[in-house]
């Protein structure tokens, strides 16, 4: 098997990387977009290649001699919704015959109804638009699919953690400041899955005989709560649980300017306009974009205040869902069981994170 | 020493990519203005870097490849080249009998590194090299804190550096710890001189490192342990252990310093100002980042008139790169305990890390 790996230096598709390579389980050509993203796959002395998802042609060249192409759609909105067309077009070009996509479990909702699983409807209008996108990005995804005559495959997870997570790190760096909180002492329940465990998922469907044109809910075994996460982070991290604040309410979120615009960006007439547009003008926004923080109201005569806890639309949602994702479709089609239980998924995360602070990991 | 006499110095820009533009771009406009120099050439084989340079230098030759240029001996060449063709560069700049300001790593061996030092003396031009840091006062003032010792004996440091490449950086053309780590060890070796013990691992496996760490010795007492990264963003700080306190220094703040005194029921965090002095007098603050990267290259060019010896030689920096191939040849397989047990014995960890003392 030679697989595609795309966005190689992204944390799903690194350990992809990681684990064919190391695990002598095929070879990999890992593609990024542009050469900054070469240090993570440059480690291993592999065949890397350049191509810009944007780019069809270069796409194409670097998906070329591959059995298996797989992407995971992470950047915004607008991107997300527009890069399954433009892989399947490229793996199709290129003779790859089949495409593993990496979209997300909150296609149902950061707070799904209980009963949720793969047959549920996606109903995009109550959806955050980031989820909204990845539910417009996979019906695009399978259209292209069967239209192209291509295996598809759809992945749902829920939140990835693991090594090189984002989601590790916000979690560490709530905890060390004092502003991680729980819902009401954190009864609902974690939809996270630990990377090995959906990169088990991948490879399951790049080798998979069957069951290609339908999306998969991945996760973890174990039903966790966010009370059980942020305690094992805790002891992970050796900071006291007693800091983290009992949130009882949930204070009211509108939809702040940022994710109106990317609603509005991500529309067909603007998405149509977008190539008129200089590339050096598009970045320059996206990058202003990235850097804009609300500006800190200060009261000079205030006393310092204690750290409140950072409370998000998304981790609001995330933190009342009382439904677990079931993966009972992988298990079934697939044979998906997730090999790393939570608390090792936990242990290596923390283990990784605390060598990025500066940490000797010990000797085995 | 060759020199180009009282006239106005001839420069050539061999690399106009990010780190000429970032760091040599305010300081080179500025002597310009100042008739100190005359940037003549601006050498890059990227068209676009080297057209946004002759913004700034419109009457500067523009070209792809350093044959071209017209400058005369005695010219100062700054090669910021990337790793791959530096030392190339290096070469042609010296056999055109041009005094050169490099970018460190000057070579990725110590061996083609002395041969262009022996270049530079055979042709009677000088070879400085770029280590802006070393200008930096909070830089020097910890320096005094190291060897002067007014907080007691310096008994550990902690280094942090490092983080994911900028959008519009170039594909590395070597591992983390010859591209940024060298510049580490070059203050550690400037500020407490060459170590007796060290131990190296890094997480290369048939290609370049993004993680390295280094543990040294330095003496009987002091040690320092040394993590440089491209995989994710580092704290990037330099912290001192001493006896009677603490320091930290975060990477590249010119004159900021943080210090805790053993005993004080707080952290100072502040900035370097000349010495107290007359009361009726306000000091002033040192030199910002900016301001010393235009002192660095103001000083190679009072070097080249011979109006003081160069501050920062190319022998000296010698003693980094030697660390660095130091580092390799006694690496280790960087232990991850984030990676399956199967990944671990493929590659290759040991059981235990060990030091290895040095001959």
């Amino acid at each position: 098997m030679k697989i595609a790996v795309l966005g190689a230096g992204g944390l799903i598709a690194n350990r992809v990387v990681e684990t064919v390579h190391l695990g002598g389980r095929g070879d990999v050509v890992a593609i990024v977009a542009r050469e900054n993203e070469l240090p993570r796959p440059s480690r291993f002395g592999l065949e890397t290649r350049i191509a810009d998802m944007a780019d069809a042609s270069a796409l194409t060249s670097a998906l070329t001699g591959c059995d298996v192409a797989l992407f995971a759609a992470t950047d915004s909105a607008a991107v997300v919704e527009h890069t399954p067309s433009l892989v399947c077009q490229a793996a199709a070009a290129a003779r790859v015959p089949r495409v593993i996509y990496v979209g997300s479990a909150f296609v149902h909702g950061r707070n799904p109804a209980p009963n949720t699983d793969e047959t549920s409807l996606l109903q995009a209008s109550s959806l955050l638009s980031a989820d909204a996108a990845h539910a417009s990005a996979e019906r695009r995804f399978f259209a292209e699919c069967q239209r192209l005559n291509l295996a598809g495959y759809a992945l749902r997870p829920g939140i990835v953690y693991g090594p090189r997570s984002p989601f590790i790190a916000t979690v560490a760096e709530d905890l060390a400041a004092g502003e991680a909180w729980l819902y009401r002492r954190g009864p609902g329940i974690f939809n996270g899955v630990y990377v090995d465990n959906l990169v088990h998922a991948i490879l399951l469907c790049a080798e998979a005989s069957n069951g290609a044109g339908q999306a998969y809910l991945i996760s973890d075994a174990e039903t966790v709560t966010w009370a059980e996460l942020y305690l094992t982070a805790s002891l992970e991290l050796d900071i006291s649980p007693r800091s983290l604040h009992d949130v009882q309410e949930l204070p009211e979120f509108s939809p702040s300017w940022l994710d109106r615009a990317e609603r509005a960006v991500a529309s067909p007439v603007v998405q149509r306009a977008l190539p008129l547009v200089p590339a050096a003008l598009k970045q320059r926004t996206k990058s202003l974009l990235k850097a804009w923080n609300a500006p800190l109201s200060t009261e000079t005569w205030s006393m310092p205040q204690p750290a409140q806890p950072r409370i998000t639309p998304e981790l609001g949602e995330l933190q009342r869902a009382a439904w677990k994702f079931p993966f009972g479709r992988a298990h079934r089609v697939l044979g998906y069981l997730p090999p790393v239980k939570f608390a090792e998924g936990m242990r290596r995360s923390f283990a990784w994170w605390r060598f990025t602070r500066g940490e000797t990991p010990p000797a085995y | 020493m060759h020199s180009h006499g009282d006239s106005v110095l001839p420069l050539v820009l061999i690399g106009c990519g990010a780190v000429s533009q970032r760091s040599y771009l305010p300081a080179l406009r500025a002597l310009q203005s100042a008739g100190r120099l005359r940037v003549t050439a601006l050498v890059d084989d990227d068209e676009r870097a080297c057209h946004a340079m002759a913004q700034i230098f419109p009457s500067a030759q523009q070209t792809g490849t350093l044959d071209d240029v017209v400058a005369p001996a005695g010219s100062l060449a700054i090669v910021a080249s990337g790793l791959d063709t530096r030392s190339d560069h290096l070469a042609t700049a010296l056999a055109r009998r041009w005094h050169v300001l490099a970018e460190a790593p000057i070579s990725t061996s110590t061996a083609r590194a002395h041969a262009l030092l022996e270049t530079a003396k055979a042709q009677d031009v000088l070879f400085a090299v770029a280590h802006p840091r070393r200008f930096f006062p909070a830089v020097r003032y910890l320096r005094e804190l190291c060897q002067d010792q007014p907080l007691g004996a310096l008994l550990h440091i902690d280094i942090a550096e490092g983080g994911p490449l900028p959008r519009s950086a170039a594909r590395p053309q070597a591992g983390v710890m010859l591209e940024s780590g060298i510049h580490a060890l070059d203050l550690l070796v400037w500020w407490l001189g060459e170590p007796q013990q060290m131990s190296y691992s890094d997480d290369a496996f048939g290609g370049f490192e993004i993680n390295a760490r280094a543990d040294l010795i330095f003496g009987t007492d002091t040690t320092a342990s040394l993590h440089v990264t491209r995989d994710w963003t580092s704290p990037q700080r330099y912290r001192f252990e001493f006896e009677r306190g603490l320091a930290e220094w975060a990477v590249d703040e010119s004159r900021q310093l943080t210090l805790q005194l053993s005993g004080t029921r707080a952290a100072l965090r502040g900035e370097l100002l000349a010495p107290l002095g007359n009361s009726a007098v306000r000091s002033s603050a040192l030199a910002s980042r900016a301001q010393c990267l235009h002192t660095q290259l103001a000083h190679v060019l009072t070097a080249i008139r011979g109006g003081e010896a160069l501050e920062i030689s190319g022998e000296q920096t010698l003693a980094a790169l030697q660390w660095v191939e130091r580092c390799y040849a006694r690496r280790r397989p960087l232990l991850q305990p984030w990676l399956t047990a199967e990944e671990q014995a493929r590659l290759q960890t040991p059981l235990t890390e060990t030091f290895s003392t040095l001959p």
